[in-house]
């Protein structure tokens, strides 16, 4: 990282007095490079941007986006005064505290200790087997959970052959949040540890070499060498996380709450949906995701700051 | 991998190799048995999983799940859609985020915070599903193949892994080609490129996985059923009956929903599943160490 | 420095943008040449069909292509121009042309086109569509059309009066799909009858009895969960509120037919409900009903009814005579029978069939289309008695013929070749025409075509003329009420009451049943759900069905 920004940096001082139009002449092929992702981004990204304002109208379909009437902040009025609004928000942060707390590790762990097999056959197998459960649509996932944690279901027992009590998991609040954040590890896990696998293939192999040479054990190795090498890996996953701490999708929760678990399930996003995304109300869902864009913005803008000062890695 | 790194195995490391060996067969348990389940089911008799019988062996072997899937002459064709709209897609999806992600990789490409914010913005910001659909119908893009591969052409987050995997190949490679004269054009394709396998074989995962599964833009961009992949021939008949519990007023009409058989559920899983995951061991090669070292060297 | 800087990127992006957007637009115009032709090809029938000069005496002069959409069910796949489609365009010179969207996703796909105002010429809606969308303009008004232009739905729209429901402000945006000699069945108590015959028990009378024959059976059998329930709280509250005195329709507020000789009533507001809750609570405590009521998903609940875990249920009571096929394989004398709806504490029997005439699926036409005189015309001959036929029974002479009762009635041969189909002949049946409630049909049928085909395919068993005699003596069944249409600002009020509203009351039914509460502690929750407005919810839906009896 170190050396890039040397050698750029040394490049740059050389052109120092070099004026915009150089600048630009310079990077010309970046430009000519850049220029059909950019294209892509204003079609499909920037264009639709415009919708945002129906948060602020009351949408009518025949007058259209542009055409509707204006009616302020009456929608973010609406779910920002409801009472209940407040322990969706705490429901949503905490579910997704945890979750990165959690699950965010957990692939990085399983990358590490697959690194570490000396058996490469074995290797491969636990790797091409470990991401099947990504591939399992989350109805049916959460079919599983359900039955899996029914009062006659595995979980329960195996608490009664080990003289416990059944516990109704699906009907306690605070088994909530374990049940979600435990599931989604499960399923993500071999997924997520991908990336970082294809980060470890990108360390030299030359390093462990030479550690290996100046008598360097494995322990040393990974906090050394393969921790470092997929540091920045690591820390972009890490800001994106903080980005998304505000929403969380329905579908799973949909599925694997009730009544009596609303209490540490209910979030944003299944209020919204109870409240009737359903029942045509664009206006009011546009509000509720703008406002989550705005804190997910929010977030990211500062851990990205953050990670610029203690680890020169940022997402820009 | 470990070849090169031969070191006296210490009594610790021993340990730990046992643990780890124990830790993953766990986990390799506990992945492979739902799907396991989901396959001994499908070839199970119904009533053997209906009432709950079917666990570790298959229960009155037979394969009329799948014969009764495949009858419907309309998978075919969603298949090869599905196949087309994946593999289309994918190349576009590779070719834009490397020319979106190298750019975004070069600390010397001016203007590159803004270039940067400015893509990163749309991880968090988007009209909703109305305008784009409303952009799409302006473009014409409607009922066409373009409108599954188009919108999707770049996946941030995927793409923002790509630039962090560029950004950690050394500079001085790039430097010593901008001596002899290489400009960024072919930088990118001579150097960056080649020395990128493993992250390109991610990105290709990734996005082809994403491109197989993907239903939803399927089931709005598209009008008629002989261009729908195969997501949405299978979903529907994974989801009837257990996301929404729909009571139809007609009651006989919902008592027969029921008819859609568990084992006839899980032969569709099977069914969508098993090609997109017979990629994963083409690509796994280049997971391995020593590619880019190999590049370098070479 | 820094300024100019940010001056000149700003500038620069600002060309980029443009020259992109130029571009942009260039390119994909390209792409979109197919798709033009597509939309051209499918317009030119339409000029086409005004150009009304030679007279074929077919209700569209020149072929007419009509694009309509409705969900697809994964038991009845839809073929484009099947036999029925085939038999229409000979008889109407309109070509149907079906978009489907698979029934799981239907709801996505629709909002989506209704939202962006870009309808097919015909597309299946809701009754709450309406509702939302009818005063927007997008679909055509058909009451002038009614009154003027139609025959046969005028006269079936002036022979049920209950059809006045699905118009908004006195006008009609959708045409309802009307069942032709539906069956009337809805929800009811089904039990083990061979296991009551068995051990001697008396059908139960009375809900009390019901815990008490359910109790033995546990003793009996100690491993089983005699009353299973699946998907949530809620749904089960519904099915079984009514009969307890109470009611719950589908957020709670509900028509009673005894209360102040019939209004709207919010349900868990009131204190009948109590016997709701105390009712399933004592069923709980009992062990007789399934500990994981909450949360058994239809699956479990298929499960246990199928393999002899659980005895009795209360829910669609059609469902019985498919899990009694399913448990005779293994126990030839096992059978679940509908039993007559008990007496409830107050010593009165009441249930709710299900709706029989419209089933709440409604067809609007696109208020763009050029050409409405024709598409009315045509719509209204599918409500004819020969519309009905092809759409419900397909080919006059190939698979169906009129008996001497002018009744259609399947042909034997053609209903043969799928004896064995999968997933039931009928189904099977239904796609290959392309006919029925689940394809385009307008007086759809449903039992009727089904007890015809199973009747020649000799699926059909005495049990289910046993079950139907049971249901149609029943005379604690009343007709469901459909819910009048309500104003906008109204349908807004009611989906901001109902959101905080159910939310606080699905928290608490289940500390009731499950006994964490006691039912004295209920009447604070009716406090609190009158003080959030279940009062006011009341109102708006009396106010609503008063100014349209009006």
């Amino acid at each position: 990282m170190k050396t890039t920004q040397n050698a750029i940096g040394g490049k740059m001082r050389e052109k120092r007095k070099s004026h915009f139009i150089r600048q630009v002449k310079r990077s010309k092929y970046l430009y000519l490079i850049f220029f059909l992702p950019l294209c892509y981004y204003i079609l499909f990204h920037y264009w639709p941007m415009y919708g945002i304002i129906i948060a602020f109208k009351d949408y009518n379909v025949v007058k259209g986006i542009l055409g509707s009437p204006w009616v302020g902040f009456k929608h973010f009025e609406k779910f920002l005064t409801d009472p209940y609004f407040w322990k969706l928000v705490r429901n949503t942060l905490l579910i997704n505290i945890y979750g990165l707390f959690w699950s965010f590790p957990a692939p990085i762990v399983l990358a590490l200790l697959l690194n570490e097999l000396p058996n490469r056959g074995f290797k491969k197998f636990v790797q091409s087997v470990s991401y099947l459960p990504h591939f399992i649509s989350t109805v049916v996932v959460c079919g599983m959970i359900v039955n899996f944690l029914s009062s006659d279901g595995f979980v329960n027992q195996i608490l009664i052959a080990l003289g416990r009590e059944r516990i109704q998991f699906l009907m306690r609040p605070e088994w909530f949040r374990t049940i979600y954040i435990a599931s989604g590890i499960w399923q993500n896990v071999g997924w997520g540890s991908i990336v970082y696998l294809a980060a470890l293939a990108g360390i030299d192999e030359e390093l462990y070499e030479a550690a290996t040479i100046d008598g360097a054990n494995r322990w040393k190795q990974m906090i050394h060498i393969t921790l470092p090498g997929i540091k920045p890996t690591i820390s972009i996953m890490l800001i994106m996380n903080l980005g998304r701490l505000m929403s969380i999708g329905y579908e799973k929760i949909i599925l694997l709450y009730n009544g009596s678990t609303y209490e540490t399930a209910d979030v944003i996003s299944t209020y919204v949906y109870r409240r009737g995304l359903l029942g045509n109300d664009f206006s009011y869902a546009t509000a509720v995701s703008l406002f989550q864009s705005v804190v997910g913005l929010i977030l990211l803008y500062t851990s990205n700051k953050i990670s610029n000062k203690l680890s020169e890695t940022g997402l820009w | 991998m470990s070849k090169t790194r031969k070191i006296k195995m210490s009594t610790g490391y021993k340990i730990f190799n046992v643990i780890n060996h124990i830790l993953l067969l766990i986990l390799v348990f506990v992945t492979v048995y739902p799907m396991y389940y989901i396959f001994i089911v499908s070839i199970s008799n119904g009533i053997y999983v209906s009432r709950g019988e079917v666990y570790l062996l298959p229960k009155g072997i037979t394969l009329s799940a799948y014969k009764t899937v495949f009858q419907n002459s309309d998978i075919w064709r969603a298949y090869l859609n599905t196949i087309i709209y994946t593999t289309v897609g994918t190349a576009i999806n590779i070719v834009l985020s490397s020319m979106c992600a190298y750019p975004l990789s070069r600390k010397d490409f001016y203007g590159r915070p803004v270039f940067t914010f400015i893509v990163a913005f749309t991880m968090f910001m988007s009209g909703g599903m109305i305008p784009l659909y409303l952009v799409v119908l302006k473009l014409g893009l409607i009922d066409t193949i373009w409108s599954i591969v188009l919108p999707p052409a770049i996946n941030t987050f995927n793409m923002i892994i790509m630039r962090t995997f560029f950004q950690d190949i050394p500079v001085s490679l790039q430097e010593s080609a901008f001596l002899d004269g290489a400009n960024d054009l072919q930088i990118l394709w001579k150097i960056i490129l080649p020395l990128s396998k493993p992250i390109m074989a991610t990105m290709v995962l990734f996005y082809a996985v994403q491109h197989w599964n993907s239903f939803f833009s399927a089931l709005i961009y598209l009008n008629s059923k002989s261009k729908y992949p195969v997501q949405i021939l299978l979903r529907n008949i994974v989801i009837a009956g257990e996301f929404a519990d729909q009571q139809t007023s007609i009651g006989n009409v919902e008592s027969n929903f029921a008819v859609v058989a568990m084992n006839y559920k899980y032969a569709v899983i099977i069914i969508s599943v098993v090609p997109i995951l017979m990629v994963y061991p083409f690509l796994q090669k280049h997971f391995a160490k020593g590619v880019m070292i190999g590049a370098l060297k070479g | 420095m820094k300024k100019s800087y940010a001056k000149t990127v700003v500038l620069f992006l600002c060309l980029v943008m443009a020259l992109s957007l130029v571009t942009g637009c260039a390119k994909p115009a390209g792409n979109s040449s197919g798709a033009d032709t597509g939309n051209q090809s499918a317009t030119a029938p339409t000029q086409a069909a005004d150009n009304t000069e030679k007279s074929s005496g077919k209700i569209s002069e020149k072929e007419r292509v009509l694009k309509v959409m409705f969900p697809e069910h994964p038991n009845q796949p839809v073929k484009n121009f099947a036999p029925a489609q085939q038999e229409i365009f000979k008889k109407t010179n309109i070509k149907l042309d079906f978009e489907v969207v698979p029934s799981s996703n239907y709801e996505d796909k629709k909002k989506i086109l209704l939202a962006t105002n870009n309808l097919p010429d015909i597309i299946r809606i809701s009754k709450s569509d309406v509702n939302d969308y009818g005063t927007t303009g997008i679909f055509l008004p058909l009451m002038d059309y009614v009154k003027n232009d139609m025959v046969y739905f005028k006269e079936k729209w002036e022979n049920i009066p209950d059809l006045i429901k699905v118009t908004l402000d006195g006008e009609l945006y959708g045409f309802p799909v009307i069942a032709r000699n539906e069956a009337k069945n809805g929800v009811g108590p089904v039990i083990r009858v061979d296991l009551l015959k068995k051990h001697n028990l008396k059908t139960p009378d009375t809900f009390d009895e019901l815990l008490d024959v359910l109790a033995k059976l546990k003793e009996i059998y100690p491993n089983s969960i005699p009353w299973s329930m699946r998907s949530g709280t809620v749904k089960n509250i519904q099915k079984i509120a009514y009969m307890l005195g109470s009611g719950y329709g589908d957020d709670g507020i509900y028509y009673d037919y005894d209360v102040d000789g019939g209004r709207y009533v919010f349900g868990p507001a009131t204190k009948e409900f109590k016997n709701v809750l105390s009712y399933l609570n004592k069923a709980y405590k009992m062990g007789v009903l399934d500990p994981d009521y909450a949360v058994s998903t239809k699956q479990q609940w298929e499960e246990n009814l199928t393999s002899g875990k659980s005895f009795f249920f209360l829910d669609n009571s059609g469902f019985g005579l498919n899990y009694t096929n399913n448990l005779r394989k293994t126990d030839p004398e096992a059978t679940f029978q509908i039993i007559p709806i008990p007496a409830n504490q107050d010593g009165v029997r009441r249930a709710v069939f299900y709706a029989t005439v419209f089933t709440g699926e409604m067809y609007a036409v696109n208020a763009k289309i050029k050409d409405p005189d024709t598409v009315i015309k045509f719509i209204d001959w599918m409500y004819s008695e020969e519309g009905s036929n092809i759409t419900n029974f397909g080919v006059e002479g190939e698979t169906f013929y009129i008996d001497e009762n002018g009744q259609p009635q399947f042909i034997a041969d053609y209903v043969a070749k799928f004896k064995d189909a999968q997933p039931s002949p009928y189904y099977a049946i239904y796609s290959d025409l392309g006919i029925t409630k689940l394809n385009f049909s307008l007086w759809a049928c449903n039992t009727m075509t089904q007890f015809q085909i199973e009747k020649l395919t000799g699926t059909w068993s005495d049990l289910y003329d046993e079950y139907w005699t049971i249901v149609g003596n029943d005379k604690a069944y009343v007709e469901p009420v459909m819910d009048p249409p309500l104003t906008a600002e109204e349908a807004e009020r009611v989906k901001d009451i109902l959101a905080s509203l159910n939310t606080m009351l699905e928290q608490e039914y289940d500390k009731f049943i499950i006994g964490v509460k006691d039912i004295s502690e209920y009447d604070a929750v009716i406090e609190k759900a009158i003080e959030m407005g279940a009062l006011e919810l009341e109102q708006i839906y009396n106010n609503a069905l008063a100014r349209l009896q009006q």
